[in-house]
């Protein structure tokens, strides 16, 4: 049964693979068949790991007194079926219950977020020139800062200098970007060269 | 000659795929050792699982998939085979669907090395949602870890599992380790910013570069670079697995790379200059 996962997995790979020649149905037929299958998955998997034990179950728990106020939890699923009046053009209105909350809560917490997570970026931007690290930190900070500045025009030769320095130093960090976007690629392919070398071909190691 | 160099503008893209397939080949089939350098990122999660209290465990947030299997998945062996050597119990959680029959199989297989059993030396929360928006279900964890999960990946009641015994909140929890392609950035301000509980992220190498801030600022304390910094952790561990196989066909085409965009250079400028 292992050896019959094994090879339909290297057809899968090979199948998916064969877009680098050209397109082709075979390269179709699998990337449709994928789709599906992961749509099936999640959604099985959204009702068995999250909707029947943390919704369903509750209300079914409180409905029979073995837990006194999970009941409660139907305020919940009546909620998010708003959501489903979308679909009416009549009753369209009604979702609108269901969005303003999660707008209003998504806000919320939204902001409590980006306080929390912004402050410590601030606060350690502020460092002691006292290392080529933290000097080059610093400089680097002030000149990107200084080329995204668009309240008045860059007519000050510094300014204009600075902030030439900024956009040159982006260039820099979005070729650091691609470097790594490099690497995660290849990451996948030696993965899946190292399973049909290794564990369907056996030729290797 | 310079006709031919200018030639090197325009290689032919199936040239340029075989010459990567063989790059990747190659070192799996010839024994290639290279150097592995630690850094201090990949040394900040090795450091933060060397100090974990016996009386605490550790939150295994993995949420990758086949997509990402590459580099996540050397990361994932190489922290847990850590955390059992060391007898630091460990539990398991997804953001996603997929992730949580990945991270239980590497579990599971790196178990069975140091003959660990599920439940005493770690467990499996499942599927906890939150792949779009994990803010609700992370503050909810932090303040009761067996009324959010409830049951294990098993049906087994979280309070019935010998290893939760007396795991209530985050408080209980002394590090947060979130595993995927791109971690969620949720585990720092609600986790880290409002608790001080430790935070790491393993991520795949495309995003790592947003991830750096957090280092720099200390809300991260420390970070697993795509295969390089599985590979780095092997080498911490002294051990040999996916990340060390990894490692070397990925230098491989990495100079490949860089010597096809040498190329591709030289033939731009021959080109210019003979206009």
């Amino acid at each position: 049964m292992e050896q019959f996962g094994i090879w339909v997995a290297a057809i899968c790979t090979l199948a998916i693979f064969s877009f680098l020649f050209k397109e082709n149905p075979f390269y179709r037929l699998f990337e449709h068949m994928f789709l599906g299958l992961t749509m099936g998955f999640i959604l099985m998997k959204t009702w068995t790991d999250v909707l029947k034990p943390m919704l369903w179950d509750r209300i079914v728990a409180g409905f029979k007194g073995v837990a006194p106020y999970d009941w409660l939890w139907i305020i919940a699923l009546f909620i998010g079926m708003l959501w489903y009046f979308q679909y009416s053009k009549r009753y369209h209105w009604i979702s609108r219950i269901a969005i303003g909350l999660a707008l209003g809560a998504g806000a919320g917490m939204e902001f409590k977020r980006r306080f929390i997570i912004m402050m410590p970026q601030i606060t350690a931007s502020f460092k002691p020139l006292n290392s080529f690290n933290n000097i080059f930190f610093v400089v680097t900070i002030v000149a990107v800062l200084t080329y995204f500045f668009f309240s008045f025009e860059h007519k000050s030769q510094i300014i204009r200098k600075v902030a030439q320095l900024g956009r040159l130093l982006l260039m820099i960090s979005f070729g650091a970007f691609f470097g790594n976007t490099v690497m995660t690629r290849f990451a996948v392919f030696i993965d899946r060269i190292q399973f049909l070398l290794i564990e369907w071909l056996k030729v290797a190691k | 000659m310079m006709n031919f160099i200018e030639k090197f503008q325009h290689i032919d893209r199936r040239i340029v795929y075989t010459l990567c397939i063989l790059g990747v080949i190659v070192p799996f089939l010839v024994t290639i050792e290279l150097p592995i350098f630690i850094s201090p990122e990949t040394k900040g999660i090795y450091d933060t699982i060397e100090e974990v209290p016996p009386d605490k465990i550790v939150l295994l947030v993995s949420s990758w998939d086949a997509g990402s299997k590459g580099e996540n998945w050397p990361q994932t062996e190489a922290v847990i085979e850590h955390m059992m050597r060391k007898d630091i119990k460990f539990a398991i959680m997804s953001h996603t669907p997929q992730g949580v029959g990945f991270a239980e199989e590497v579990a599971e297989l790196v178990a069975k090395r140091y003959g660990k059993k599920y439940g005493i030396d770690w467990c499996n929360f499942g599927y906890l949602t939150g792949e779009i928006d994990p803010r609700p279900m992370i503050q909810a964890l932090c303040k009761d870890i067996p009324g959010v999960v409830q049951k294990d990946i098993r049906g087994t009641p979280i309070t019935e599992i010998p290893m939760m015994k007396g795991i209530k909140d985050i408080h209980d929890i002394y590090f947060v380790l979130n595993i995927e392609y791109y971690p969620k950035e949720d585990w720092i301000p609600f986790v880290q910013g409002v608790y001080g509980t430790k935070v790491g992220f393993g991520s795949a190498s495309i995003v790592s570069s947003a991830m750096y801030p957090y280092l720099e600022s200390g809300q991260l304390c420390g970070l697993l670079v795509g295969v390089r910094g599985a590979a780095e952790y092997e080498t911490l561990l002294r051990t040999r697995g996916l990340g060390k196989e990894f490692i070397v066909p990925q230098s491989i085409a990495h100079l490949l790379i860089v010597v096809l965009v040498i190329m591709a250079n030289i033939g731009y400028w021959a080109s210019r200059r003979k206009k």
